[in-house]
């Protein structure tokens, strides 16, 4: 019988190679295991949401549940818009517009963050505070995070507090008296 | 049969070396009997929480009724589940004191080192089982304190936003993320438990160190651990489990937040959130810093310091060194109670000055050896440079 003759060379050799096999066999088991705690592919589409604006009357703030994520949908007063559009923006600690309907590049003109140029009074804002996650409170000024107190303007920008970039507007679409979130 | 066994595996022996005539210091003062303790401590929050967990749900819209229940319900709920939160308190009462104590005698040199690293990794596992577990009641304190710790996952450099999405599981704070801690709370214990029996055979193998010198088995300075330490031992414990019931029956919630008896409200954070008493240092060093990056990075560098400690303190030749070390392990450990102190009070301007002060303390505890090192480096370098 025929076996195999195995110097000392050979056998290092032969070491190296199991190493690399069963680190291969290791990274394939450990592969699905540790990918199944991603979020599930459910999770991760974009879902439609459709809102009724005429239930919101001038001047009111309200938090929408958009599949898990709270919105703010804001109808500003006149005197408010007008506010929120004299602020300077080199003053301003983020100058991105973040909102996902326009450019990526677009500053954070009041008129890039509103809705659009006819229906000027509403905010949409993506609601958890852009520094830890917290519910930030509805104020005269804008918003309040409770936890460690950055404020927004009317206009959803980061105006103070540990908060680095603006509050993000999402992909939404206005109709008539409706807004489509997520479209 | 019984006796065959035991006998195969020479359990009298064992019982013998590491029970009754285990060397122990003759100069080891009460401090020691702190890690009988814990390793005490540990088996009774894995009793009680066996049978928390066997009546909680981990489900979002479950989990707070189901707490609920279980303290209202079922027959001596109240207890278990008291005696389980206020056990966690207690228990890491008693580490900051083991703690303190080893790094105040030098537990940690030499052959101890193993002992102290096993024991920091028990120390780091331990944070996060009481944070997971402070998770599950889902109260308004759990729910808001997931989202702010997975929300600093986020400034981990490159890979933050992909780790928070795998801790989470989901994009918000919810089911996914409550049934996966319910899993790790229940699992990691066993983990930390392996870990302790670790931490006590590597004591066993290289023996206590004492109050003065570091020497093992210097003649005549050892005892057996029968009958004296054995019992020393049980008396903490007698004491352990004397303010555990004290706690649990008369002063329940002593450690807790009312905030935290409100299911948890998605679109609502309360005013004033804050962690449990043993998170407040973190919580205050995360909170003085401006960046994310900076809270996250200093709080890393702390931990990573308290492991590397037998690295950084190896060796105090010099005479000047050896005065000046148990001065500054107080004030590390005075520093680290302050933070604690200032994390409670509401953030001022003031208040984030003393508290950069405690963390640049708590950070010169541990680099002024490097310093002492480098200056000594710098001066004979110098002085053959000039001759």
């Amino acid at each position: 019988m025929l076996m195999p003759v195995l110097n000392i060379d050979n056998v290092e050799l032969f070491y190296g190679f199991s190493c690399i096999i069963i680190a291969i066999g290791l990274g394939i088991i450990s592969w699905p295991l540790a990918s199944q705690f991603l979020p599930n592919a459910y999770a991760s589409v974009d879902s439609k949401m459709e809102i009724d604006l005429r239930a919101i009357c001038g001047g009111r703030c309200v938090t929408v549940n958009w599949f898990g994520t709270p919105v703010f949908v804001r109808n500003r007063l006149p005197r408010e818009v007008r506010k929120a559009r004299i602020v300077c923006i080199r003053l301003l600690k983020d100058r991105c517009a973040r909102n996902a309907n326009i450019d990526s590049k677009a500053l954070a003109f009041d008129r890039n963050r509103c809705l659009d140029v006819r229906s000027e009074n509403w905010l949409v804002v993506v609601a958890p505070c852009t520094h830890l996650g917290c519910m930030p409170n509805v104020t005269e000024h804008g918003w309040v995070c409770a936890c460690h107190g950055s404020s927004y303007d009317l206009s959803g920008r980061v105006t103070s507090g540990p908060a680095a970039t603006n509050l993000d507007v999402p992909k939404c679409v206005y109709a008539v008296n409706t807004l489509v979130l997520g479209a | 049969m019984f006796c065959l066994v035991c006998r195969k595996i020479e359990i009298g022996a064992w019982i013998k070396t590491h029970l009754i005539a285990f060397k122990v210091p003759k100069r080891a003062n009460l401090l020691y009997a702190i890690g009988g303790v814990l390793l005490f401590g540990v088996l009774l929050q894995i009793l009680t929480g066996i049978s928390i967990a066997i009546h909680y749900v981990p489900v979002v819209s479950k989990a707070f009724v189901s707490v609920n229940m279980f303290m209202r319900k079922f027959k001596y709920g109240w207890l278990v589940r008291s005696a389980h939160v206020n056990g966690a308190s207690l228990m890491f009462c008693a580490l900051y004191v083991h703690m303190f104590r080893s790094v105040y005698y030098r537990s940690y040199v030499g052959k101890r080192r193993r002992v102290w690293l096993v024991g920091s990794a028990i120390y780091v596992l331990m944070m996060c089982i009481s944070f997971m577990g402070y998770v599950l009641p889902w109260g308004q304190l759990s729910y808001w304190a997931a989202v702010v710790i997975t929300n600093f996952i986020d400034a981990i450099p490159l890979v933050g936003k992909w780790l928070r999405l795998f801790v989470l599981g989901g994009q918000a704070v919810r089911d996914s993320l409550l049934k996966r801690f319910f899993v790790f709370h229940c699992f990691l214990p066993f983990v930390l438990l392996f870990l302790v029996v670790l931490h006590v055979v590597l004591v066993h193998v290289s023996g206590q160190n004492d109050v003065i010198s570091n020497r093992t088995f210097a003649i005549g300075s050892r005892v057996n651990m029968f009958p004296v330490y054995v019992l020393k031992d049980l008396v903490f414990v007698g004491f352990y489990l004397l303010i555990l019931c004290a706690l649990c029956l008369a002063f329940p919630s002593v450690f807790s937040n009312k905030l935290n008896y409100e299911p948890a409200d998605f679109y609502s954070t309360p005013a004033d959130i804050k962690p449990e008493w043993y998170f407040m240092h973190y919580y205050s060093v995360l909170r003085i810093f401006e960046s994310k990056l900076a809270g996250v990075f200093v709080t890393g560098l702390t931990l990573l310091f308290v492991a590397a400690l037998p690295y950084i303190h190896e060796d105090l030749s010099s005479d000047a060194l050896k005065g000046l070390y148990r001065p500054s392990v107080v004030i590390l450990f005075l520093s680290f109670a302050l933070l604690g102190v200032l994390g409670a009070l509401r953030l001022s301007y003031w208040l984030v000055v003393l508290a950069r002060a405690c963390v640049c303390v708590y950070l010169l505890f541990f680099l002024w050896p490097v310093f002492a090192r480098l200056m000594r480096v710098i001066a004979l370098n110098l002085v053959t440079w000039c001759c």
